[in-house]
């Protein structure tokens, strides 16, 4: 294996037909002998759906993959019955997307707050495609939880390679992540988040801004746009919680906790309940822990199947705040009674 | 009540999300009197970009065609 592009030519050629004869594939997809056998199954690698048809048996193991979501096959044969042909597939194709993505520029910028409290760690997503994309106008992504530091990277290169927009910031909200200052616990707030949106668009020199705001951060763009409306071009709301009243919160993570019982059993559902209360104890690193427990385990459901999701990285866990997850939920919903 | 602005506006939701799908009854009942759009995805869960990235791309480059 040269490199991921002499992967692809590989594969592009495999499809083809031009390294494997129609004999040879022929024998892939139809068992020629009675020893062999075969079968289609479904599995999830990273979130995603992959079809893959196996065929074993007359000392030799093959597999053709499919993953529909990304328009990409590849099929392995091998002498070896033992070896793990779909392990090498995943591992391949994950090369092979890789080396298809287009490669962005990413900068990093520390924004001071308004009131010179906290600083907020950014990400700065361009790519050189400006001329081609469907807006000039920068976007802002505002990240769910609340509680957790950004994961919308992923989010951001596909807006990037879709060429919507040729310019994308990220950051951590106040609190978490490389936005809190070690043990220290910044004030929070519904204006202190929207003057912190409004000091990262300054920042960047934006008069306005494209919102895209993901769970929790789709109720923080619906107040950042109601209280600086001629700063806003548009929004996207993904899976947006709290867009109503309070109450629908309330009832909404109800409805979570009856569905985690459910997935995950009674003893998950203990150890979460024990991990929430622990969230709420005056002790930071007590507090911490326990949201990153509750994170950890609430996370995997946001997949339509638990069980083919990522394992959240540490170092995605250690920027998780209890005392801003609690702190956030407070302040919204003092805000929504306000309303 | 958390109103909408007229800011134009995009909802999108996957139809297995964990948090349910009342929200979606909600936020069109908040949308109506504005100019967003809704849009439930299926066989979707929380994370949209992961689980539908294809079609997330397709409304959203609907979407964003519109606005310059």
């Amino acid at each position: 294996m040269g490199s991921t592009e002499a992967v692809g030519s590989f594969l592009s050629e495999l499809m083809s037909g031009k390294v494997l004869n129609q004999q040879s594939m022929d024998l892939l997809w139809t068992p020629q002998i009675p020893q062999m056998t075969c079968g289609l199954h479904l599995r999830h690698h990273k979130g995603m759906a992959i079809y893959h048809k196996e065929g074993g048996g007359a000392g030799c193991n093959s597999s053709i993959h499919f993953r529909p979501q990304q328009n990409l096959a590849a099929c392995v044969i091998t002498s070896d019955a033992e070896f793990d042909v779909n392990r090498l597939l995943d591992q391949v194709l994950d090369c092979v997307v890789a080396s298809l993505t287009p490669k962005f520029s990413i900068e990093t910028m520390a924004v001071a707050s308004r009131e010179k409290d906290v600083i907020l760690h950014t990400k700065y997503l361009t790519t050189p495609n400006a001329s081609t994309t469907l807006t000039a106008v920068p976007m802002v992504l505002l990240h769910g939880g609340p509680g957790v530091p950004d994961y919308l990277q992923d989010l951001a290169s596909i807006l990037l390679q879709a060429n919507n927009c040729s310019r994308v910031i990220c950051f951590d909200q106040r609190g978490v992540g490389q936005s809190r200052d070690g043990s220290k616990q910044v004030e929070i707030s519904m204006g202190l988040m929207v003057s912190d949106i409004e000091c990262i668009r300054k920042g960047y020199g934006a008069n306005r801004i494209h919102l895209v705001g993901h769970s929790w951060g789709g109720a923080l763009a619906q107040y950042y746009a109601m209280k600086c409306p001629n700063q806003v071009e548009s929004m996207v709301l993904l899976s947006p919680t709290a867009v109503a009243q309070g109450s629908d919160w309330s009832d909404m993570e109800i409805n979570v906790m009856k569905f985690n019982a459910k997935k995950g059993g009674w003893v998950n559902f203990l150890y979460m309940g024990m991990a929430s209360l622990a969230m709420i104890l005056p002790f930071q690193s007590v507090a911490d822990y326990g949201a990153q427990q509750l994170m950890k385990r609430t996370m995997k459901n946001h997949y339509v199947d638990p069980n083919s999701a990522p394992e959240p990285a540490s170092s995605f866990l250690s920027g998780v705040s209890g005392y801003a997850c609690i702190e956030t939920k407070m302040r919204l919903f003092e805000t929504l009674q306000l309303q | 009540m958390m109103p909408l602005t007229s800011t134009p506006c995009l909802g999108i939701f996957g139809d297995c999300d964990i948090y349910g799908a009342d929200r979606v009854v909600s936020f069109c009942e908040q949308n109506k009197f504005t100019s967003g759009q809704t849009h439930v995805i299926r066989n979707c869960g929380h994370l949209v970009w992961v689980n539908q990235p294809k079609e997330l791309v397709r409304l959203l480059s609907s979407f964003y065609a519109k606005r310059g």
